[in-house]
């Protein structure tokens, strides 16, 4: 039988050592955190000539800008999660 | 002057009697003293026990330096660390604030730039797609204010 003096509860006494846990927001996988995927540009070439009708014209149009909006848009969700991922376009 | 005297003797006369009765008095005093005293401490034995209790730690816990000293130990514990995580918190907050602040600032920036070089390719589309509406005839300048428009990159020349 261990005297009551001997057993001193040591392991209650000293409480586990304080901390602050930061805790991180949860990362999206990798695939999700790529840069705008940018296709390279229609050749610019004078000797290249089209007929568009305005109608296609303006779908076109469209396109671009939806294409730009949304490239522009993700690289700045990119780098908002992971900062300077995505360089900024000239 | 002759009643004074006269009441000077009496009370000459009954002294044993007047320091019976201020002993009794003293000692009735002091022992009233006593159990307030006691009620006192008990009460604050109670009260020292209680706050153990709250903190986890028997007010009989065995030390060496006597009862509650355990539990004295136990509560600066708790108290240098209540203190130590709180000085942690404040410092994860203010450098997740300072974060988040760089990021704002940052991205508002990239949003500034990005809105002003849409607005340049959407003049530039407009004034080429002007120029197409009397043909339907695009050409080099049409293309290449919708590449702009659309954000595409150039081959490295």
């Amino acid at each position: 039988m261990a005297l009551p003096g001997c057993t001193t509860r040591r392991a209650d006494l000293t409480p586990p050592a304080p901390v602050a846990i930061a805790v991180e927001p949860p990362r999206p996988p990798a695939e999700l955190l790529a840069c705008a995927d940018r296709a390279r540009a229609l050749a610019e070439d004078p000797a290249l000539l089209a007929t568009i009708p305005a109608a296609w014209r303006k779908g076109l149009i469209g396109l671009a800008r939806a294409a730009g909006v949304n490239a522009d848009r993700l690289d700045r969700l990119t780098n908002w999660i992971a900062p300077g991922r995505c360089p900024a376009q000239e | 002057m002759i009643w004074i005297r006269k009441i000077w003797g009496g009370l000459r006369t009954e002294l044993p009697f007047i320091v019976l009765l201020a002993v009794a008095a003293v000692g009735g005093w002091l022992y009233v003293q006593a159990r307030h005293a006691e009620r006192d401490r008990d009460d604050v034995t109670r009260r020292a026990e209680l706050v153990c209790a709250k903190v986890g730690v028997d007010w009989q816990e065995k030390h060496r330096r006597g009862p509650g000293a355990a539990c004295a130990d136990r509560a600066a514990q708790l108290r240098t660390d209540r203190e130590a995580i709180d000085r942690q918190t404040a410092d994860l907050l203010a450098a997740a604030i300072a974060r988040g602040n760089a990021l704002s600032a940052s991205d508002a920036q990239a949003a500034r730039a990005a809105l002003a070089r849409a607005q340049a390719a959407e003049r530039k589309m407009e004034n080429a797609n002007a120029q197409a509406d009397a043909t339907d005839h695009v050409g080099v300048d049409w293309i290449a204010a919708l590449n702009g428009l659309a954000g595409l990159h150039h081959a490295p020349r």
